[in-house]
């Protein structure tokens, strides 16, 4: 069997008709909708590590590790995706505009592949350097940036990068899935394959070509006002305080990149068509997270509480052999998981130590129970626990702060600056699931919330009422349900700590 | 009131309880999306616009020249 990932980074769930689109705007999506009235879909799958390459290390490694690194590179110790699917005999291809596999902080994502398409220039991507007075009127929709300032990831990069872009097919998702169709065209006679689709879109800065930029909004798409690559934090204070307005007109944005993004893989959907590949291709579509766009008055993914927003992921699977195909799958099911999927999907090796479970039985009809509990978080911060009907937040102590550990040196907060040496570091075996030694260095703890909280996700999809307080056993059980988490995981002594779990 | 944003991998341990004080309205975060701000030196982000200097320290001292107010006095 040949299996095509599709990510669409940031894809809100609540936007999609597939989950019922519980928002203001009627956002169309054909295809992913065609899509998912062909394929199983997942109604209770959560990220897992965040923000966007820890959750590509869960995805290309099977390592859940936001409980013991923050963002960073591949490890030499990890069996990549693409390794374990050549090693199966699978021919692989990366086509990917995310060019944070190319920054500061991360690496190794892409070497395994027989071969990698990168589409340039999206967000920081450091691409352009001329013209030297961008547009006056995408910078200020970009949050003013100084052009001439040469400090690193300067927002003015990205009005060069797009200085040209003209027609709608010069955008980002349009060259990506068009990349990706011809692909197919060119190599689906091989004996087997693995195509990974890592598309940026939707991802801000929400900046769009025309139709999509007026299709949910009666604004002027050129106004300088009007912002489109909003800073994170609270829409009510500091930088990223918003008006009534700008947040309705980002949320117009967003949806209209949507639509795009649909447009474009339609074109991937038609050539599986066109080919006949159907019958001997697993296709996934899903996300790596949400993006808050003024939910619980909150922007991007800043220091907040980790509502379902962020975390309760899309994810639609095509398997030629399933009995559930335009079915819905309630069992719970984490992002990590979709590792071990793929490589049995390949017929490949799943390796013994990896965090991640094979969804097939489910697909397959064998099972309805999958896991007990899912956990995520960012590393550092706060870690999460759901059983599917409650989601538990737990906060950290700030006085305790988090080991980091890694074969590499990394920021543990400024993931895209020229490394800094760590005050100190220790080199050991400390890791449950390799024999490498790994480097061992703290840095400050940062909580989200100061209290624990509780969500009936069933009762209270949007999370509405914290029940903690009230909910005092249930509150109990979960906080027991993520210690078992960390312990089944063999998480390090010092999370336990600084989450006072001991 | 000043509304100050600072972030976790640019501030000072010892200044970030300056911050804590009644001209001030802290927003911490663990990455404010001002990289290229964050690895050249000492930034705040006040009231939306950004203030660099040599140290936090230093950009409180411009900022209490701007306002006329005793910042790092917490009795004002």
């Amino acid at each position: 069997m040949n299996v095509i990932f599709i990510c669409i980074d940031s894809l809100n769930r609540h936007f999609l008709q597939a989950y019922g689109q519980p928002i203001e705007l009627a956002v169309a999506a054909p295809n992913l909708e065609r899509f998912a009235a062909k394929a199983a879909v997942f109604d209770t799958h959560y990220a897992g590590s965040l923000p966007c390459m820890p959750a590509r290390r869960e995805y290309f490694a099977g390592i859940q590790e936001f409980l013991w690194r923050p963002w960073g590179p591949m490890e030499p110790f990890d069996v990549s995706l693409a390794l374990a699917a050549r090693r199966a005999g699978a021919i692989t291809q990366l086509v990917t505009d995310h060019y944070h596999y190319f920054q500061y902080g991360s690496h190794g994502y892409f070497n395994d592949y027989h071969g990698f398409e990168f589409i340039r220039g999206h967000e920081y991507d450091a691409w352009r350097t001329q013209p030297i007075e961008p547009d006056p009127i995408l910078l200020r929709q970009i949050g003013s940036p100084d052009p001439q300032q040469l400090h690193f990831m300067n927002r003015a990069v990205y009005a060069r990068n797009v200085a040209e872009f003209q027609a709608e097919e010069e955008f980002f998702a349009p060259k990506v899935f068009r990349q990706t169709a011809d692909w197919l065209t060119h190599n689906h006679q091989y004996d087997k394959w693995l195509l990974v689709v890592d598309s940026f879109d939707v991802h801000e800065p929400f900046h769009l070509p025309e139709p999509y930029a007026s299709l949910y909004t009666d604004e002027n798409p050129r106004d300088p006002a009007l912002i489109n690559w909003p800073y994170y934090g609270r829409i009510d204070q500091g930088q990223s305080k918003l008006s009534d307005r700008q947040v309705a007109f980002v949320r117009s944005q967003f949806a209209g990149k949507v639509t795009m993004v649909d447009r474009w893989l339609g074109q991937v959907l038609d050539k599986l068509d066109a080919l006949n590949l159907w019958q001997k291709t697993m296709v996934i579509i899903t996300a790596d997270h949400g993006h808050y766009l003024g939910d619980h008055g909150w922007m991007g993914k800043p220091n907040a509480p980790m509502y379902n927003t962020l975390t309760h992921i899309p994810l639609f699977i095509w398997h030629p052999h399933s009995p559930l195909q335009g079915r819905r799958i309630p069992a719970l099911t984490s992002a990590v998981d979709l590792y071990a999927t793929i490589l049995n999907a390949l017929e490949a090796e799943v390796p013994a130590f990896v965090h991640s479970r094979s969804l097939v039985p489910l697909l397959l009809g064998q099972t309805t129970q999958h896991r007990d509990w899912a956990i995520y978080g960012y590393w550092g911060s706060t870690v999460n626990v759901t059983n599917g009907r409650y989601t538990y937040l737990h906060p950290c102590r700030e006085d305790r702060p988090a080991d980091c550990y890694s074969t590499m040196f990394m920021n543990p907060h400024g993931w895209f600056q020229p490394i800094k040496r760590p005050k100190e570091a220790q080199a050991g075996q400390f890791l449950p699931y390799t024999e490498f030694p790994v480097w061992r260095y703290q840095a400050m703890s940062y909580t989200r919330h100061t209290e624990p909280m509780l969500f009936d996700v069933q009762a209270d999809p949007a999370q509405m009422a914290d029940l903690a307080a009230e909910e005092t056993a249930v509150t109990a059980d979960m906080r027991h349900l993520l210690h078992e988490a960390l312990q089944h995981l063999q998480a390090p002594e010092s999370q336990f700590a600084r989450l006072g779990l001991e | 009131m000043l509304e100050i944003n600072y972030c976790l991998s640019n501030i000072e341990p010892e200044t970030r309880p300056l911050l804590h004080q009644p001209h001030f309205h802290p927003i911490e975060d663990f990455c404010l999306g001002r990289c290229g701000y964050c690895e050249a030196g000492a930034f705040l982000v006040v009231d939306g616009k950004v203030v660099t200097g040599e140290s936090h320290s230093e950009i409180i001292e411009k900022l209490e020249q701007e306002t006329g107010h005793h910042l790092l006095n917490t009795d004002h």
